[in-house]
């Protein structure tokens, strides 16, 4: 069976050391220096996408008008499928916070991956408002696509917003 | 009554007549417990209304569908007259809020009539809570409303997180599947309460109240002096009382029988009251991080 990165050596070198280090920090630093991102999500043309999207989220972008989408990445563990996670936000959503769940969808990520959208409506400041939830999982990650705003702005935007959820891509 | 008041008369001295005076308003305080009889024996219970006879609570699924499944009306079918004017009052004095609608619900028949209609099967009343989202409430708190008023309905009561209802108890399926089609039911909780024998314990001892006051009149008639007159005239005043507290009771146990009470929260139930312990909690920080605020509330850039 081949092991590709077993060194053979029993001694290691210095150099083989430093090496292997290297290899093991790689998936780190490459999440971590994209914001810790392990997907892409293509921010509208009418969107800023943030800098610093907060510590919750690897990617955050708003509309001038207070339209935001946003990416959450959280570890897969221990490990729950789709279904599972689907489930736990949705009794989450409406039974605690009472959001109301307008719409249900099947949808899939543009590189593949099978998710679910949540479109959630809750009034809030005294007006209603949109909050949509797409929802995929792999192995290592579950992945929430938030996107938020006051229902009006939403629905202005909302083309865009869905095609850039058509397009948000798991690496 | 007459042969105990001539005994009365012809008895031997004040003291005597005293104590049978003693006597019979005791018995006439009881409110003719005494005379309490059970229930007819032909009466015939009907089945469970669809299963709503018993208490039923429970979080709604998503999409929010009615589970339950009437499988007769006949129970709140007899409360209504033929011409669907229904057995008893609509509203309650106190809720001045009802609207125009609910006239096309004043009884037709007056409560003794009711509770002849009474004799023949259980009496339920039907009280629904409902637990609806937060969202587009102003719309849907009118769109509950509507759905009282064109079933014959009325408002009761009405605030920023809650709507009372009343709708005729033939209507009461009909009712909360059309609210349930306002917006996504978070959690429903349907009650039939059983009156029947509080509702005919009542009946009995207004008769009974009656009967000792049209005796207690007879006697008022034939007092000879002051001091008789004022016992009677205090007794006779205490069983007034208490018929109209009963008279009142039929009257709200009617009302309730034939308008059935649909309570709409718009909160989770977990927060609309202390009583109901909190939903289960997965130990997942992030999912309870999930929310407009979170993803609205925008961090500052450097």
């Amino acid at each position: 069976m081949n092991r590709p990165f077993r060194l053979r050596s029993t001694a290691p070198s210095l150099t083989r050391v430093a090496l292997t280090a290297a290899l093991a920090a790689l998936p780190l630093t490459s999440l971590a220096g994209c914001g810790g991102t392990a997907s892409h999500l293509a921010a509208p043309t009418n969107f800023l996408e943030l800098d610093e999207p907060g510590e919750s989220y690897a990617q955050r972008a708003t509309s001038a008008e207070g339209v935001v989408l946003a990416v959450r990445e959280v570890e897969n563990e221990p490990y729950g499928p789709l279904a599972f996670w689907v489930e736990a936000i949705k009794r989450r959503m409406r039974n605690v916070r009472g959001y109301a769940l307008v719409e249900e969808r099947d949808v899939r990520a543009a590189s593949g991956e099978a998710g679910k959208q949540l479109r959630f409506g809750h009034d809030e400041a005294g007006g209603p408002y949109h909050f949509w939830l797409t929802v995929f999982v792999t192995d290592d990650y579950v992945f929430v696509v938030e996107a938020g705003g006051k229902k009006d702005l939403f629905e202005t935007a909302q083309p865009e917003i869905e095609r850039a959820l058509a397009a948000y891509r798991i690496d | 009554m007459s042969e105990t008041w001539m005994r009365w008369k012809s008895s031997r001295g004040s003291a005597v007549r005293g104590q049978a005076l003693l006597f019979v308003l005791a018995l006439v305080g009881c409110g003719g417990a005494s005379a309490y009889a059970p229930p007819p024996s032909g009466v015939t219970r009907a089945e469970s209304y669809g299963g709503y006879a018993e208490a039923e609570s429970a979080p709604m699924a998503a999409p929010a569908s009615m589970s339950a499944d009437f499988e007769s009306d006949s129970v709140a079918g007899e409360l209504a007259q033929p011409d669907g004017a229904m057995i008893a009052q609509a509203a309650p004095a106190a809720q001045g809020a009802a609207p125009a609608a609910q006239g096309a619900a004043t009884p037709a028949t007056p409560p003794r009539a009711a509770a002849d209609d009474a004799q023949r099967g259980p009496l339920l009343i039907y009280q629904a809570t409902l637990h609806l989202s937060v969202f587009e409430v102003e719309a849907t708190q009118r769109s509950v409303i509507a759905v009282a008023q064109e079933l014959g309905g009325f408002l009761a009561r009405q605030s920023d997180q809650q709507v009372v209802i009343r709708v005729p108890a033939p209507k009461f399926r009909d009712a909360l599947a059309r609210i349930e089609e306002t917006g996504d039911v978070l959690h429903r909780n349907v009650e039939a309460l059983d009156v029947s024998e509080e509702f005919r314990d009542v009946q009995i001892r207004l008769r009974n109240a009656e009967v000792v006051r049209d005796r207690l009149a007879a006697l008022m008639a034939q007092a000879r002096n002051v001091e008789e007159a004022l016992a009677v005239q205090n007794e006779l005043e205490r069983i007034t009382g208490v018929i109209e507290q009963l008279k009142g009771r039929l009257q709200f146990l009617g009302d309730r029988i034939a308008f059935s009470t649909i309570t709409v929260f718009f909160q989770p139930a977990a927060t609309a009251t202390t009583d109901q312990p909190d939903v289960f909690r997965l130990p997942f920080p992030w999912l309870d991080e999930l929310s407009l605020r979170s993803l609205l509330n925008l961090p500052y850039q450097d």
